[in-house]
């Protein structure tokens, strides 16, 4: 095939580099009073990622859609015929991915340089960033499950340890542990859904082009038919299992709102534009595996829809404009989810690709109004920044009407074209499309609510924070505007208006087609493509005007104004309700059961053993040294009852 | 006696000659004793290191052995009891060398990781030594006797370590230790007079036992009682109870010795001789033995949450790790005991980091008890990266050595299509997700926050004898991680042999 494939492991390798060097220059800086210069270690920092970007865009360019590259660069873990290799697919799936998350990856690293400054732990926040970066990269370019895995966890390791980065604040640490914790759970699944395919497809069920060929193969039919479909049915349950923890879906979805504990650069590359859509990413990559499973689809597209909704109602109720961002983050992932449970694997893609940019722009656009406002992150005491951040509005503004998908913007094609392909899903598109449009109207709303506090109206804060309100420095600013910009345009690649630009669906159509033609083998016709954009549209609008009518009124009567309570509290935290009667409950009780009934059970019974044992030694050793009179007597007792006896049978 | 097996048995020697070499020095210089001792130490692990190098390549070239005897290389065979007809056989397959390196590791980290021991460091040193050289000597006997008169040696000085040097209950534990060892060893030892009658061969080499076809009758009773007694110093349910108790009145480099390398005796000989001797045996009291692994697996997680002592929390996560190999052997195919041996060494070095990081923490903050610290990743981030680590590998994340072993284990034993062994894999599953509840609050706790304690400020940094310990050991938690494919090709000319016969009879 292509010989420079056997290059493609520069890809993860260069973010990986840059984390091992600034992680040892960390180390050696740990215990000192100052760390290096910035200046250096944040050229070096974004050099990598960077770099990454090129070599991708490079590979990118250099084959036409529908190639794909392999290159297997050593075995890993051989266990009989079971043989897992560090080896990288770079076909069109990868192809998109990777060049967002490098992408967006450098950008991002860019603008933390600025965010970061002054920090401490700046180096040591940079090496994480990279050692990201080169985890969700191999989790994306790996070829099969068990690398996939590999970067699944890496990334999870990631964020915990960028959650958890100002590690003084007890809280953060807390929250990175629920991060990981809740993450945990979703790895049973993983781990599972990887034994349940290896069960089923032997050797084949490991490699991602293997096991497509394995599903596809017409020898292996009567046992997909027949009685494999129980396997099918457990791997696709577990594997989707684990989506829901690392794509915060129901009921696994409480990590990610806290995990805006992390710096806002953490925020808006892990836990909005990458790893939470790792989920999507696997789904479509096994999308020949998963329409085989009609329950686990409609499972899928149930919860996915269910946790757009909740989501959409709990950003509602958010004061921090960075959980209102986190929450909006849960729903679009439901969106997402809910499209492919739809069968619609290329839209769910398209939709983390617009995310990416509108979801980016939107959380360094909020970094930044907390960076200008010296850390207030509470939406209450903001206000009329539209005058001393002005292009922080016009990124903010331009991420927003992308988000509600005011046409032409990147979310409104996505956005359009799930909800248009669950209309004719099947029988129950119809039910599903108009919950979903609900959903849209409420995005919109939410949406507006942030911008109307955090923009409109007067200063609520303190005259001192009024003053320090200040732009932020080019290092922020330029990748702001390139994601704002890419928030507005990103759509255009699926777009059929300008000829040759709709690329993204014809790149997608040799991964997921096939599973997408599987699962509607007739092109249901809907109404016109007019309608359902008008419908979006008019869903857009009408939330937008209903949030800017309804908390216009209320900004006056904000400061001062309660949290979240009552009804609001109890929906926001109803998940964390369920985990604790459902998980920490169990676990707890059954850690007293292991410790105080069976563990101290058994330690009485050896001490038990113990006691007799001694006791008897020491019985015996009284008897033998420590009383003469004893011994006498007994002697002498002895002696007598043995003579009564012999006297006795003699005579 | 070719030079590789003088080497082979230097480092059993080399540890008691160690031991007189030092006798001279004077107590006040006691960084001569300790140089001398890590100088021999590492002595080892360089001949350790070439050893298994030679073996690797001897065993690429000759490829799997068929039949069922591993290719053992290095052999010295002397007579020893010659009316009982006991002779000193050692040796090395594939297997055993790879044990060796990682003790003759386990070993030099573990005099590095207290190398600041105040008390009588002398006498400590020595014992040391003397407990390395019984266990460099189990694992190359072939020889029942040999074997068992290696197995013994180290219990004694273990005893003598804990009492002295220990902390905390340090009498109580030790004493407990030594105790329930003690009833292991007396069900071995009546076990391997049994198998020595029984088989009518008058001899106690493993490689003659092995062609012996023990009757059904006697492999009954024998192989739990072997089973068990070897399980004893693996901690297994309920034999589990000396673990926990020894563990933490051990002073550090005991802990890590005892349970890097001195469990996995247990292991080894559980494979090595119960499993490899009576299989017919195995096959039938395995599904019984695998009840007591879920409560391994799954109880000791459970218990470990509930602790707040580091060294009881890493107690209860080894009984937890050790349950995972005896569940690799109770699978009985070939993929199982495979990822019971990677597990053996994985765990080996995962442990010795784990107590060692432990310790060198102790040692400054004198108290091992998490929520007494808080911070102190600030004040020595080195050490907390290397916990960190350490928890980290224990979880299973991929890239760190346990997740391979794991992985392999799981895989073998769903392969057993028994409901009750794929029950007990789907809660070992389970235990190691359980794992992460108390590694990350343990981390949490006391490396994070603010700093809880005045003192914390100022703790000392890390000096460079527990600098190369961390680095050598994640070292090899990450080689083994990333590159497992050589010592896996390596352990397939060793097991494949030995599960010749084990499976012996399976369909």
């Amino acid at each position: 095939m292509y010989p420079i494939a056997s290059y493609l492991w520069l890809i993860p390798a260069l973010p990986l580099a840059g984390a091992i060097l600034l992680g040892i220059i960390s180390q050696l800086y740990a215990r000192r009073d100052f760390g290096p210069s910035e200046r250096s270690m944040g050229i070096l920092a974004v050099a990598f990622p960077a770099l990454a970007f090129a070599v991708t865009v490079f590979f990118a360019t250099r084959f036409p859609l529908g190639e794909s590259l392999r290159s297997v660069i050593a075995p890993w873990i051989v266990i009989d015929q079971v043989s897992v290799s560090f080896g990288f697919l770079f076909d069109d799936l990868s192809r998109i991915m990777l060049l967002f998350i490098t992408g967006i990856g450098a950008l991002i690293t860019l603008y933390s340089v600025g965010y970061m400054h002054g920090d401490r732990g700046f180096v040591r926040f940079m090496a994480y960033m990279n050692l990201f970066l080169f985890s969700m990269i191999t989790l994306v370019l790996s070829d099969n499950l068990v690398l996939t895995f590999l970067g699944w966890e890496g990334v999870g390791l990631c964020s915990y340890l960028l959650i958890g980065f100002w590690h003084s604040d007890p809280a953060n640490g807390a929250a990175a542990n629920k991060a990981f914790l809740v993450n945990r759970a979703g790895d049973l699944g993983f781990l599972l859904g990887i034994f349940a395919l290896i069960t089923l497809a032997g050797p084949s069920g490991i490699s991602f082009p293997e096991l497509k060929a394995w599903l596809l193969d017409p020898e292996n039919s009567s046992l997909i038919q027949g009685p494999g479909q129980l396997l099918i049915l457990l791997a696709t349950f577990f594997l989707f299992w684990g989506c829901t923890a690392k794509s915060a879906q129901i009921p696994l979805l409480t990590w990610l709102p806290d995990a805006m504990a992390g710096p806002t650069p953490v925020s808006a590359l892990i836990h909005a534009a990458t790893m939470v859509t790792s989920g999507v990413y696997l789904l479509a990559r096994l999308s020949d595996l998963f329409v085989l499973s009609p329950i686990v689809m409609g499972m899928i597209a149930v919860i996915g829809l269910g946790t757009a909704m909740w989501a959409a109602v709990a950003g509602i109720f958010q004061d921090d404009i960075k959980k209102v961002l986190a929450y909006s983050t849960v729903s679009q992932l439901g969106f997402m989810f809910l499209a492919a449970g739809c069968g619609a694997f290329d839209a769910a893609i398209f939709h983390v690709f617009t995310h990416a940019f509108f979801k980016a722009a939107l959380f360094l656009g909020a970094g930044s109004v907390i960076h200008a406002l010296a850390g207030e992150q509470d939406l209450r005491r903001m206000g009329g920044l539209v005058k001393s951040l002005p292009i922080t509005f016009i990124i903010l503004a331009s991420g927003w009407i992308a988000i509600i998908g005011i046409p032409g913007t990147a979310g409104f094609w996505s956005k359009d074209l799930i909800l248009e392909r669950v209309y004719v899903s099947g029988p129950m598109g119809p039910v599903l499309y108009f919950a979903a449009l609900a959903t849209a109207i409420l995005t919109a709303l939410y949406m507006t609510r942030m911008m109307v506090l955090a923009f409109a109206g007067s200063f609520r804060g303190s005259h001192h924070t009024k003053d320090h309100a200040h732009e932020s420095p080019l290092s922020m600013r330029i990748p702001m505007l390139v994601l704002a910009a890419g928030s507005l345009l990103a759509g255009f690649v699926w777009a059929g208006l300008i000829p040759g630009l709709d690329i993204f669906g014809r790149a997608l159509a040799p991964i997921v087609g096939n599973a997408q033609h599987l699962f509607h083998p007739a092109e249901h016709h809907g109404p016109s493509a007019w309608i359902f954009a008008a419908a979006g549209t008019a869903a857009a609008v009408v939330g937008a005007i209903s949030g800017w009518i309804t908390y216009i009124r209320r900004i006056p009567s904000l400061l001062g104004a309660p949290g979240p309570h009552g009804l609001a509290k109890r929906w926001t935290l109803a998940f964390d309700s369920l985990h604790f009667v459902f998980a920490i409950l169990p676990t707890r009780v059954a850690a007293w059961i292991s410790d105080v009934l069976v563990q101290r059970t058994f330690e009485g019974l050896q001490i038990l053993a113990g006691f007799f044992v001694l006791d008897s030694a020491s019985v015996i050793r009284k008897l033998q040294v420590s009383s003469l009179r004893l011994q006498l007597g007994l002697t002498l007792g002895l002696g007598l009852l043995i003579s009564i006896l012999i006297l006795e049978r003699i005579s | 006696m070719t030079i590789e097996a003088i080497l082979l048995n230097a480092t059993w020697i080399l540890p008691i000659l160690t031991v007189l070499m030092v006798i001279p020095v004077s107590r006040s210089n006691s960084f001569l004793i300790k140089m001398i001792h890590a100088g021999s130490a590492l002595v080892n692990v360089l001949i350790a290191g070439f050893l298994t190098w030679k073996v690797f390549a001897i065993s690429a070239a000759a490829g799997i052995p068929a039949g069922n005897k591993p290719l053992l290389n290095f052999v010295t065979d002397l007579p020893w009891m010659q009316m009982l007809n006991v002779r000193f056989i050692t040796g090395v397959d594939a297997l055993s060398i790879l044990m060796i390196l990682l003790t003759s590791v386990v070993v030099f980290t573990g005099i590095l990781a207290t190398w600041n021991i105040d008390k009588q460091d002398k006498e400590f040193f020595a014992l040391a030594q003397i407990l390395s050289a019984g266990v460099f000597g189990v694992f190359m006997a072939f020889d029942l006797v040999t074997f068992f008169v290696f197995y013994e040696l180290e219990a004694l000085a273990m005893y003598l370590m804990i009492a002295n040097w220990g902390s905390g209950r340090k009498d109580y534990g030790g004493k407990k230790l030594t105790l329930y060892l003690m009833l292991g060893s007396a069900m071995i030892l009546v076990t391997i007079l049994g198998l020595y009658f029984v088989s009518g061969t008058e001899s106690f080499d493993i490689r003659v036992l092995a062609d012996i076809k023990f009757p059904m009758d006697f492999q009954m009773w024998a192989f739990p009682v072997m089973f068990l007694g070897f399980a004893v110093s693996s901690s297994l349910f309920p034999f589990h109870n000396w673990s926990p108790d020894g563990h933490s009145s051990a002073p550090t480099a005991v802990s890590m010795l005892a349970a890097g390398v001195m469990m996995k005796m247990g292991t080894y000989g559980c494979l090595r001789v119960a499993m490899y001797l009576m299989p017919e045996g195995a096959r039938f009291w395995m599904p019984w033995i695998v009840i007591l692994v879920a409560f391994n697996v799954v109880f000791a997680a459970f218990i470990a949450i509930r602790h707040r002592d580091l060294k009881y929390i890493t107690a209860y996560s080894s009984i937890g790790h050790l349950g995972l190999i005896v569940l690799g052997l109770c699978a009985m195919t070939y993929i199982g005991i495979k990822g019971a041996a990677l597990q053996m060494i994985s765990h080996g070095f995962l442990t010795a980091l784990f107590f060692s990081t432990i310790g060198m923490i102790y040692s400054r903050t004198h108290t091992r008890m998490i929520d007494e610290m808080g911070g102190i990743m600030k004040t020595v981030p080195f050490l907390g990266v290397g916990f960190v680590i350490a928890g980290f590998a224990g979880l299973g994340l991929p890239g760190l050595s346990g997740f391979v072993a794991e992985a392999t284990i799981f895989i073998g034993s769903f392969q057993n299509e028994s409901t009750l062994m794929r029950l007990v894999t789907v809660l070992a599953i389970l235990g190691v997700t359980t794992t992460a509840v108390y590694v990350l609050r343990a981390a949490n706790t006391m490396l994070h926050g603010p700093i809880t304690n005045p003192h914390f400020e100022h703790l000392p940094a890390s000096t460079l004898p527990e600098k190369i310990t961390v680095v050598l050991l994640v070292g090899c938690l990450l080689g083994m991680g990333l590159f497992p494919g050589w010592i896996s090709s390596m352990l397939d000319t060793s097991l494949t042999p030995i599960s010749v016969n084990v499976l012996r009879g399976t369909p």
